[in-house]
């Protein structure tokens, strides 16, 4: 049977564990609002961006097509890999790598060349272990301030650049999809080259007008655009990987606050108990030295 | 007297605008450009400068950053980086981030991916400066 003294100790503890994951609660639980309000006043961007590059991509034709959009040029793959940069957050960083981990394998099973891009600290730190050559870069700390202006700056502008240099051919992409405060979908995007749209006239109405003018040229406009579009959905991967990850550390924190609760209630009776039977234990042997003295 | 039409201005973080409109002029790269509706469907690249909405004497005036506009009959969908309504631009700040951005540009070699970066951030300073002057 336990001791007292180990046990009183055993359940301050827990408390302790219990307070601080409640707080850390309360704190995702703010984060988490303003990113989801984040993410969600990204999209109308992305989806006029998208509906603009559809129209426009439909009409490019395949021969001229710049590098952004024309079907790959070779077998090198860069994989984007979105994870938080710290952990305590459930499976939010480990759904991810699992499924990195497997996507790689597959990928170099049919002759592919991959080079991952780790932007968030815990994908890289257990990815390292078994692909930490094929590791290019790791991108710390953004999600600490995070704007469109960095994600260009520290994500795309450098991916665009290594694209030019012809470094890799295809780019994807893979990050949480916030979908509500409890649930998230892993995504897996495939950014460059642009997946040619293949839904010419899905928008009736619209295009009543005939095939819009171009200011400049339709392949001036697509040269600014393709690569803009990828910024966008790199932003747009950083904010939904942001809230959902908020999410996923609430929900994670919420169920350690319960756990400890649980496990709270258990040691107070076992305590109770433990204390019940020394006391009897006490009195026993009390009550048969006066019986003894009695003689 | 014109017919309206749905204007939205949006940028990465949030919808900016979403408003009827009758007329707009719009910094296309090629030469700012009146919109009305009913306008021949067009795409355009934007460059940075002033968005106006309205007619007459006194539009409400926008500074943005470089973008797109995809003009429709009945619709402009304007996708811009940074906008900002004529009044709340803060010249002190706007003319500090001008100052940093021409010192970072004139430190960086011409092929740096950092330039282009700068580049924008100059352009809509200039933007916000030449909007703050004008009056109404």
């Amino acid at each position: 049977m336990p001791n007292l003294k180990s046990l009183r100790t055993r359940i301050r503890s827990v408390g302790n564990t219990q307070q601080i994951t409640k707080a850390m609660k309360m704190v995702a639980a703010a984060k988490l609002r303003r990113s989801q309000e984040r993410a969600i006043a990204t999209r109308p961007y992305s989806q006029g961006m998208g509906r603009m590059i559809q129209s426009i991509a439909s009409m490019a034709d395949e021969q001229s097509a710049p590098p952004l959009l024309a079907a790959p040029r070779g077998k090198r793959i860069r994989l984007v890999v979105f994870t938080a940069d710290r952990g305590l957050c459930g499976s939010f960083n480990s759904g991810i790598v699992r499924s990195v981990r497997s996507k790689i394998v597959e990928l170099q099973e049919e002759g592919f060349e991959v080079s991952l891009l780790c932007v968030g600290s815990k994908g890289n730190d257990v990815l390292k272990r078994q692909f930490g050559h094929l590791i290019t870069r790791v991108e710390v700390g953004i999600a600490k301030n995070l704007s469109f202006e960095s994600a260009e700056r520290q994500v795309s502008a450098r991916l665009l650049a290594e694209f030019e240099r012809d470094e890799f051919d295809v780019c994807l992409i893979v990050y949480n999809k916030f979908l509500s405060a409890i649930s998230q979908e892993l995504t897996w995007r495939q950014v460059v080259p642009m997946p040619v749209p293949e839904a010419v006239e899905d928008t009736g109405g619209d295009q009543a007008g005939g095939s819009p003018f171009y200011e400049p040229e339709e392949d001036e406009v697509l040269k600014v655009l393709l690569p803009q579009n990828v910024t966008v959905q790199i932003f747009q991967a950083l904010v939904e990987s942001d809230a959902s990850e908020h999410g996923a550390r609430m929900t994670a924190m919420d169920n350690a606050v319960r756990n400890a609760g649980d496990m709270l209630r258990k040691l107070h009776t076992t305590y109770n108990r433990t204390r019940q039977a020394v006391i009897t234990t006490e009195l026993m042997e009390i009550i048969s030295g006066a019986e003894s003295l009695k003689g | 007297m014109s017919a309206i039409y749905q204007l939205s201005v949006i940028t990465p973080e949030k919808q900016f605008l979403s408003q009827d409109a009758d007329f707009v002029i719009v910094p296309g790269i090629e030469g700012y450009f009146g919109v009305l509706s009913g306008h021949a469907p067009l795409v355009s690249v934007l460059s940075s400068g002033e968005l106006s909405v309205g007619w007459g004497e006194h539009p409400e005036r926008y500074a943005v950053s470089g973008g797109y506009a995809e003009v429709l009959p009945d619709r402009v969908t304007i996708l811009v980086e940074r906008a900002i309504a004529k009044a709340d631009i803060n010249i002190e700040t706007v003319q500090a981030d001008l100052a940093e951005a021409e010192k970072s540009l004139a430190g960086l070699p011409s092929s740096d991916p950092e330039r282009n970066y700068w580049e924008k951030r100059r352009d809509y300073a200039n933007a916000c400066l030449e909007v703050s002057r004008k009056q109404d």
